[in-house]
């Protein structure tokens, strides 16, 4: 649901106003309840007078950016990251700076004028975005420290059936909760739409605290490995090959019961799914599964995570919202 | 149109080295009605004439169509692309939307996520460059693959695209024909937009036009000053004015005459030192032929090559009112002379 319209929406951790104003545009009919809390996640829940278990689905609205931390006096932003985002993807990136989004783009000393050391990767202090102004002062006024600053990538789709956006991670998890959202459940169904999860896992923590499922599947991106860069044996996942479940990942161990009902859900709807083939990484589930829950993730092959530009298929979209369909429906038999 | 229509329009067009007809093409019908008659020449270069009175100078405006492309150098398994990228500052590419004939891909990288414990960021080489087309029929080796990068209007009239180099200067020169219009020029003059010259300056050097000219004029880009270029404080100020270049490039009576027509329109402009080549078509235009006195006025503009390029409307426009000062007041062809 509005995959273009959600990767276009703009959000860094603690500044997802924007992107919860959509989501609360996108809510499908059938939600019976929308609530929101002191940290900016918002819940919405469908099937509440049910009496099955209490399922949560999580997805982050989030997703990695800069912020303004500095000026100089030729009018220029001095930026760092908000979440992971390294500083060899920046130089000559359009961004849109602050919630008016004005445009601006990310300068570099041109390689003909750089040598040597100069020529060597560049660092965080050596970048800045160039907005037009030409004075400190100027800069200030325009966008003011704290301000931040996103990616500017419009959502395209390729020939070969791909999309290629910023922020699928997490906007496709979104898109899927919305699209869970959307159909009748025969068991209380709450979604939460959690804040900074790049910057620790902070929204989820609190989610899990006020939903006490008694069972969580975190919906999200992750990387994918199927890229020239990478030996064979590192791959995590591969895209085109269905949604990616988690066995286990740096900080969290799955429910392994849960977890084989979604296998056996991907293989009732016929759908192809894959492991997520890496001990590394982790996610939202992070953060419930020390609260004693139940958790499972359940992700989308994606490349070029973190990076302006990220690349997913649209059929791993569409397989990934057929097996949430199916386990939501098979359900009642599992927990 | 004002330079920034000009300047959206012209920026969003794609024209690697030796492919330079969809500029071509479009010029061929903005500039209609604004010229007296256009021709192309075997070297690939358009030229729009606007006819001034019998025998006076002919005046040859070099405005450069083409601009840094990457080509496809191999197609990898899983469809990936290799390229070669010359002229490209490659530090730009990584996560960067990139599209080879119109349809869209992704310079690929490798996410944090999977990077081996303390990996530190290296510089790309070009051959760790590679481009996800997202499956479909690769493009064939050859194609070129341009940064997929819409202009964007910054603050204070300035303006963020990529191939600003070296559209600025053909939105000068198309500005020029359009100021002509109804002011009388006292020189005949012929904007040549020219081919290749990102890659060895072919276009110009070719031009045939060379023989025939009194005045050969570069418009190109240049360095504009910019954080972080260390030891450059000579680099041209952007929104200083058009940079008249200084040099063997420029004889002094073509700078007097660039600088008595840039004061008599009354535009700031600077001095470029250029103790060598130029890096312009002027430093072809020079020795083509017989010899032709040459100038070179340059737009100043940062993060060259790069999907950021950045110029100053106002260094445009006052170009033009530079060179539309020239071409009304005109000049003696004597005056380019060395004593």
């Amino acid at each position: 649901m509005g995959l273009k319209e959600l990767c276009e929406s703009r959000g860094t951790p603690g500044r997802e106003e924007l992107v919860r104003a959509l989501v609360k545009d996108l809510l499908p009919a059938g939600v019976e309840q929308v609530t929101q809390d002191a940290l900016g996640n918002l819940y919405a829940a469908r099937g509440l007078r049910k009496s099955g278990p209490r399922i949560l689905l999580l997805a982050h609205l989030d997703e990695v950016g800069l912020m303004v931390v500095g000026h100089t006096d030729e009018g220029h932003l001095r930026i760092r990251p908000a979440g992971g985002v390294s500083a060899a993807v920046l130089p000559g990136k359009p961004v849109r700076v602050g919630a008016a989004g004005l445009h601006g783009t990310i300068g570099l000393a041109p390689a003909h004028l750089s040598r040597g050391e100069d020529r060597a990767a560049l660092t965080y202090d050596d970048l800045y975005v160039d907005i037009g102004s030409t004075t400190r002062r100027e800069a200030q006024q325009e966008a003011p420290v704290g301000e931040m600053v996103t990616f500017d990538t419009p959502y395209c789709e390729t020939q070969g059936g791909a999309a290629i956006a910023k922020a699928f991670d997490d906007r496709v998890g979104v898109h899927l909760a919305l699209s869970a959202l959307a159909e009748e459940t025969d068991f209380p169904l709450h979604v939460a739409f959690t804040v900074q999860e790049e910057v620790g896992l902070r929204g989820a923590r609190v989610a899990g605290r006020r939903v006490q499922p008694d069972a969580a599947l975190v919906l999200e991106a992750t990387a994918a490995g199927d890229t020239p860069d990478l030996p064979e044996g590192y791959l995590a996942t591969r895209v085109g090959d269905g949604p990616a479940l988690t066995l286990v990942d740096r900080s969290t161990i799955p429910d392994a019961p849960l977890m084989q009902s979604l296998v056996r859900a991907a293989e009732g709807a016929g759908v192809p799914w894959q492991w997520r083939r890496s001990v590394g990484g982790g996610n939202d589930a992070a953060a419930l599964w020390p609260q004693g829950l139940r958790v499972g993730a359940m992700s989308v092959p994606c490349r070029y995570l973190h990076s302006p530009a990220s690349l997913l298929s649209l059929a791993d979209v569409a397989a990934s919202q057929r097996l949430l369909t199916h386990w939501l429906q098979s359900l009642r038999e599992v927990v | 149109m004002t330079a920034r229509e000009w300047l959206q329009d012209l920026t969003a067009l794609r024209a690697a080295s030796g492919l330079e007809r969809s500029v071509h093409d479009y010029l061929r019908v903005h500039l209609e009605g604004l010229s007296d008659r256009l021709t192309t020449d075997g070297a690939g270069n358009l030229v729009a004439w606007r006819d001034g009175p019998d025998d006076s100078p002919l005046v040859l405006v070099a405005a450069h169509a083409d601009q840094v492309a990457m080509r496809v150098r191999a197609v990898l398994p899983g469809g990936y692309l290799r390229v070669s990228a010359p002229s490209i500052d490659l530090r730009c590419l990584q996560g960067l939307t990139v599209e080879a004939e119109g349809q869209p891909g992704v310079v690929g990288m490798l996410p944090p996520h999977l990077r081996r414990g303390g990996e530190p960021d290296k510089p790309l080489e070009e051959s760790d460059v590679y481009v996800d087309m997202g499956g479909g029929t690769p493009p064939p080796v050859g194609t070129p693959v341009y940064f997929r990068v819409a202009p964007r209007a910054l603050g204070q009239g300035r303006l963020s695209a990529p191939a600003l180099d070296n559209r600025a200067s053909v939105a000068a020169a198309c500005l020029l024909l359009e100021a002509l219009r109804d002011r009388e020029p006292n020189v005949r003059l012929a904007c040549a937009f020219t081919a290749g010259e990102e890659k060895g300056r072919g276009g110009a050097a070719f031009l045939g036009l060379a023989e025939q000219a009194d005045l050969g004029l570069a418009v190109d880009v240049t360095f504009a000053r910019q954080p972080e270029v260390t030891r450059r404080d000579h680099l041209m100020e952007l929104g200083g004015g058009p940079a008249i270049g200084v040099g063997p490039n420029v004889p002094m009576p073509v700078l007097s005459l660039l600088r008595r027509s840039a004061d008599a329109a009354g535009v700031n402009w600077q001095s470029e030192p250029l103790p060598g080549d130029s890096g312009t078509d002027g430093w072809a235009l020079q020795v083509a032929g017989l010899g032709l006195p040459t100038g070179v006025v340059s737009i100043p503009l940062r993060s060259m090559h790069s999907p950021a390029e950045v110029v100053a409307l106002s260094d445009v426009e006052a170009t033009t009112a530079l060179l539309a000062q020239l071409a009304t007041a005109g000049f003696a062809r004597e005056d380019l002379l060395w004593d």
